[in-house]
Order: C-alpha cells, then structure tokens, then sequence
C-alpha cells in the first residue's frame, strides 16, 4: 500500500484510517489521548494513519473540548481513567483567555496591563496543571506551543505596541519552554514551526471553527499530524544509533578518484557550501549522539588527502567511528560496519545520493534505513533532517558523550590487539587489569530516571528479563519502598562508559529479595563488571538483612549473553526458571583486577 | 455533467469520506438518516467537495448542508453542471 503523506488528500486519509483502525494487525498498541482547547477530533484521521505508517496501532481518547485542567486534574476524568501511553495538550491563547484578548484590544492602558498579567496568569495556571499531571501519572505527556493568530486586532500596530497579540504569545510561549526545563518529562512541541512550514494562511480555516469549534485547516490537521507522529515514534522507538555515508557527491560535489583532492566542488561560497552546510548537519547529529561512519568506493589515499588537508572539510578522520573505503559493496560494507561497532543493522541510516547503491541496500539490507539524496544538494540538509529514524525527543548525559566514547573504545581495541594471546587466562588478566577498571554503584536518583529507563528500552542482549519501562515507570519503582534501583557506572583509563548498567531488586518478604531486572549495556561486557556489580548491590542487601536472593531469566531471541549469569554468580536453579543464592552474601566473586566503590545517598 | 452524474459523484464521495459502501448511500441520504455521517465527517465531506470540485463554500452556506439534496442543490447554484 502507497504510503500517505501531507500531500496526500483527506478523503484518503478518512479512508485509510478506518480500514487500519479496524485492522490493527501485527503493529504496536498504542493509546493517545488528545486534549485541546480546540475540537481535536479532526486531527484523528491524518494522526492515526501517520502513527500506523509508523508500526502503532493507535486508540484515540479525546477529551471534552475546551476542558485542558478538568482533564489533566481530574482522576476519574477519561484522561486519567485511560490511562493513555501518550497525552497530547494543545492549546490556543484565543480559547484560554478568550476575554482578557477583548480587553487587550480595548487598548485603554490599565486594561491591556491586567489583561496581560491575566494572560500570564492563565498560561501558569496551565503549567502547573501539567506539572502536576506528569507527577502522578505514567503517561508520556507532550505539549504545543501556543500558534500564533493569523491576524490581531491591532492590524499593523501590533509590531510594536503594547498591546501587541502576537508579542504575548511569544513571551506565554517562553514560559512554556521554561516550565518544560524544570519538567521531569513533559516535552514540547513547537508548533509555529510545524504550521510556519505550511504558512500561516494555509493553516486557519475559520469557517471550521464557527462550524466546529476546530478552526485548523485540512492542510494543518495533514501536517500537524504528520509532526505529531514522529514526535510520539521519537518518544517510543529506538533512535538510529549510526549515519553511515557515502562520499563522492555527498559530501563533497565530484569525484574525488577523477577530480583530484583540490577539483571537488566544496567551499564557503557557492555550491559547494551546500555540501559543507550537509557536513555540519552530520556533525550536529554527532553531538546528538549518531555514531558517523563511512562507506565509499574509492582509493583511501585520495579519501585521506580530502579529509586531512581540504581546508573547507568540517568532518576530520576523527570524526569517524569507522570506515570502508575500498572496492566492495555497499550492503558488504554496511555488515562489516555493523560488526566493527557491534550494533545491530536496524539501527544503522544509510545515505548515499546514487539510487544504485541505495537500490542494493534496500534490497539486501531491508533493516537499514535509506536515506536516498536528491539531485539538487541544495536540498540535502532537510532531506536528511526530515528523516524519522533520527527522531529524539530527550537527550541523556551519554547521547552527549557517546562519540567520544566510541574514541575510546577504538583505543581499547588497539590495547587489546596489542596485548598478548588472550585465550591464554594469564594473559587475558594481565589485559583485563591494564584497562584499570573503576565500577561505581548506587542507589538510582530522580536525575538517572531518563537514562534508566533508555537502557531498560534499548538493552537487547545482557537482560535477564527485558522489562521495558517508561521513565514515569521507573521513577514511581525508584520512590516506592518495597524496591531498591541501582545504577552502574564504568570508567576505564581510556574514557568514561557512563552509565551502563541496572539492577532492580524487589522485597519478596523480610528476608529475601527478587532480582526484577539486571541489564549491563554491551559495551561494558566480558570485563567482569557485572560480577563487580552484582557484589555491590549483594552487600547492600546484606547490610539491611537479606538473607536470600532469587531471580527468573526470560529467554529471548537476543539475550543468549545474559544466560550464564546467574549460575555463574553461584545462583542454583530451584524450579523451572526461578533461581535463588543464598545465605547472602556467600562466596565473592573473582573481581580483583576492579575497584569497585558504591555510594548508599540516595538524594 | 448530467444532475445525475452530479449526484453519483457526490455520492461515492460521501461513501468514502464516512466509510459506508456505496450501495447503503442513497441520493436521498441526510445526516439525520446516514449512520456515520456526523457534524465531523460533514466538515470532512464538505472539505473533501471543496477539493473535488473547485468551489468555495462559504460558513452559513456549510451550516444549511444536512443532505445530499442540499449539497446538489448548493453545487448548481455555485455553476457546477458539467
């Protein structure tokens, strides 16, 4: 079936979305409440069928129009009651304070003064209704910034009077973006730049709002929901962790093997600063925490040359988690990449501006996404930019430093190729030491919830129990007594892996805990820091008088590296898949080569 | 374009835009008569006539369509015959 997209007609859209709201087949379950100061209920076509193209299968609970506090407050409300995996609050300054706007207009200086400061009263009232919802509730909760009016009553005046509509909305908007920043997951979505795309006069139809209290026009609900789409895949599917890119025509105009180092078309003027404009997109995405690699048929020493001494170059060597420059396929490229950084294929971007090479990889490699440039490089950046695989709604502290992580681990590599025979236990050792491996455990506090609950969704292959969770999940477990959360972070003498591990640990009865989940992130593995790890919490436990540890291993497809770990750590099976140590703490483990600190603040 | 063929085509629209075959979509439906077709998906069906057929209708013009009838009928006195 054709893909819809905001080009696409709304009788399609209509069409389309009974049969997959009917059909929900194999996709994801997904509940979206839909919560406005405006009649939502058109959005619902054009959202569903976006969200279906995405792999969910939506169910809708719209909230009673114009009732944004009543919903978000009240308990037994369908909100609430619900219990949707995503809010989504959109307001309009028009329906909020639909008076003081009269008064605003009055012009009468004491009355645009009050009806200012109401307007300001409003917007924190409203704040502080989604504050308290994400407090107490699970769902993921995004919020719109307030659209701009097509047109206020002050008519051109409005650029600089006092009474200037559109300059409160900006200022109501800002507190928005402040309230978000001291939210512990209310996201924000701007809206202007969704419906600035498709320009003000396409947005507003407002024959719709006489007629049906939703004054957004078809074109608006196409691309709102298509914005609303991605952000709510950016907050429930994994991000692509690797932008593997092509080189001649991709990041630079030309060809380098023909053109010579100095005859590609790249520069500050001119054409070819659309290709140094693409090259700092791709950096910016590396800050974001996107690996980059490269994959390009060609000579490396050419390669070399461009990349060390092109004075227009943004990206360097070092910028690169890996490469393949050589003569081999694309699709041979991308698997030995793959295996190089030890991620899985479907979290690789592929780009490239030949339809060939995008064509094989397709075909051979459908788990890769393709991003296929288009004939003009003028248009590369928002080609790459619209794709969704690239999505994020959050950034953790690791995204920020996973690049220069990824350096490090390249070191590690060259220090282990470089040690001796590691099959020889002596030898492996002497390596395993040389690392100078530091493991600090503690208690989970309110600011490690976003990173826990990424690595609770992302973590494949070192997971006893593959339990994902919300950060609204994991933070009501953080506070709720009956649980103790620990954190994991490693550093070696090459870098800082962060946080890379949990264990969440469940009181069964007074003297005997569950292990719930216990996931190490891969890069830390085969180093003994899971051992490292399991002692901690084990001699926390023991501290508060746990005699005994139990724990259940669900098998997977991809977590066959988890399943020595508990008869490793002197766990024995008792029934079935529920295993049990103890007295606690019993015998240590072999961690000599680790310091290991734990810290019991909890703050 | 024949009153009839007019007729037809507004038909099949409305079919799609509330999702009922075309055989239960009389000429003679209403709002009041058609399951489905509610004051949202006659914003939907209103919009979807704008497109098909060129026209621009205006919001007290929107207010009177409850039926078919009504629609053919807005549609004529907008020129579109052919």
């Amino acid at each position: 079936m054709q893909e819809l997209t905001v080009q696409s007609g709304s009788v399609e859209f209509q069409r389309r979305w009974r049969e997959l709201r009917d059909h929900p087949g194999e996709r994801r379950p997904l509940c979206v409440a839909l919560v406005g100061s405006f009649t939502l209920d058109t959005l619902v076509p054009y959202l569903g069928c976006f969200l279906a193209q995405r792999g969910f299968a939506p169910r809708f609970i719209i909230a009673p129009f114009n009732q944004v506090y009543q919903s978000l407050l009240d308990v037994n409300g369908v909100v609430r009651s619900g219990k949707p995996d995503v809010v989504l609050v959109l307001t309009r300054l028009e329906d909020l304070c639909a008076p003081q706007l009269q008064r605003l207009a009055t012009l009468v200086p004491e009355a645009v003064q009050s009806a200012r400061a109401e307007a300001h009263d409003e917007v924190a009232r409203l704040c502080s209704a989604l504050l308290g919802f994400e407090q107490v509730e699970t769902s993921a909760l995004v919020v719109g910034t307030l659209p701009a009016p097509v047109s206020s009553p002050l008519g051109l005046l409005d650029g600089s009077h006092p009474a200037s509509l559109h300059h409160l909305v900006r200022e109501l908007n800002l507190t928005l973006w402040h309230t978000t920043q001291q939210a512990r997951s209310m996201r924000l979505v701007d809206i202007e730049a969704v419906l600035g795309l498709l320009g003000t006069e396409r947005t507003w139809d407002h024959r719709m709002a006489y007629l049906a209290g939703c004054p957004l026009s078809t074109a608006a609900l196409r691309s709102l929901g298509a914005r609303l789409a991605r952000v709510v895949g950016a907050l429930f599917l994994p991000t692509a962790k690797v932008v593997v890119v092509d080189l001649d025509n991709t990041l630079w105009g030309g060809i380098v093997g023909e053109d010579g180092p100095q005859g590609i078309v790249l520069g500050e003027t001119g054409l070819g600063a659309a290709f140094v404009a693409f090259q700092e997109a791709l950096l910016s995405l590396r800050a974001q925490g996107v690996l980059l690699a490269v994959a390009s048929k060609n000579n490396e020493a050419d390669v070399f040359e461009v990349f060390d001494s092109h004075p227009a170059m943004r990206l360097r060597r070092e910028h690169w988690a890996a490469s393949r420059i050589g003569w081999q396929s694309k699709s041979t490229s991308l698997k030995e990449l793959a295996e190089e950084l030890s991620l899985g294929l479907d979290s690789f971007v592929f780009v490239d501006d030949s339809a060939t090479e995008c064509a094989e990889v397709r075909r051979l490699l459908p788990q890769v996404t393709v991003v296929e440039l288009p004939p003009d490089p003028a248009r590369y950046v928002e080609v790459l930019r619209s794709e969704p695989a690239l999505d994020r709604m959050r950034l953790t502290a690791e995204d920020l430093m996973r690049a220069v992580a990824y350096d490090a681990e390249k070191a590690r590599a060259g220090a282990q190729l470089a040690a001796a025979d590691l099959s020889d236990p002596g030898a492996l050792r002497a390596h395993l030491k040389s690392l100078e491996l530091k493991v600090a455990a503690r208690r989970l506090r309110t600011c490690d919830v976003p990173r826990a609950a990424q690595l609770t969704q992302k973590t494949n292959q070192f997971n006893l129990t593959t339990i994902r969770r919300s950060e609204a999940e994991v933070e009501l477990l953080r506070r709720d007594p009956e649980w103790s959360l620990y954190v994991l972070e490693v550093v070696d003498r090459f870098g800082d892996y962060g946080q890379t591990g949990l264990i969440f640990a469940r009181r069964a009865d007074a003297h005997t805990w569950h292990l719930d989940t216990v996931l190490l992130s891969c890069r830390v593995l085969g180093r003994g820091v899971e051992s490292a790890f399991l002692w901690q919490v084990i001699e926390d436990l023991t501290g508060r008088g746990v005699r005994t540890l139990t724990a259940r291993v669900v098998p997977t497809a991809k977590n066959g590296p988890v399943m020595d770990f508990l008869p490793r750590h002197g766990f024995t099976c008792d029934v079935q898949d529920t295993w049990s140590r103890g007295p606690l703490p019993g015998q240590p483990f072999d961690i000599d080569h680790i310091a290991s600190e734990f810290s019991r603040d909890e703050r | 374009m024949s009153p009839d063929a007019l007729d037809a085509r507004l038909t099949s629209l409305l079919a799609d835009v509330i999702g009922a075959s075309l055989e239960s979509v009389g000429a003679d439906a209403s709002q009041s008569t058609t399951p489905g077709w509610d004051s949202v998906s006659n914003l939907g069906f209103i919009a979807a006539v704008e497109d098909e057929f060129g026209v621009s209708i205006l919001t007290a013009e929107a207010m009177q369509l409850h039926s078919l009838a009504d629609m053919s009928a807005l549609l004529r006195r907008k020129g579109v015959t052919d």
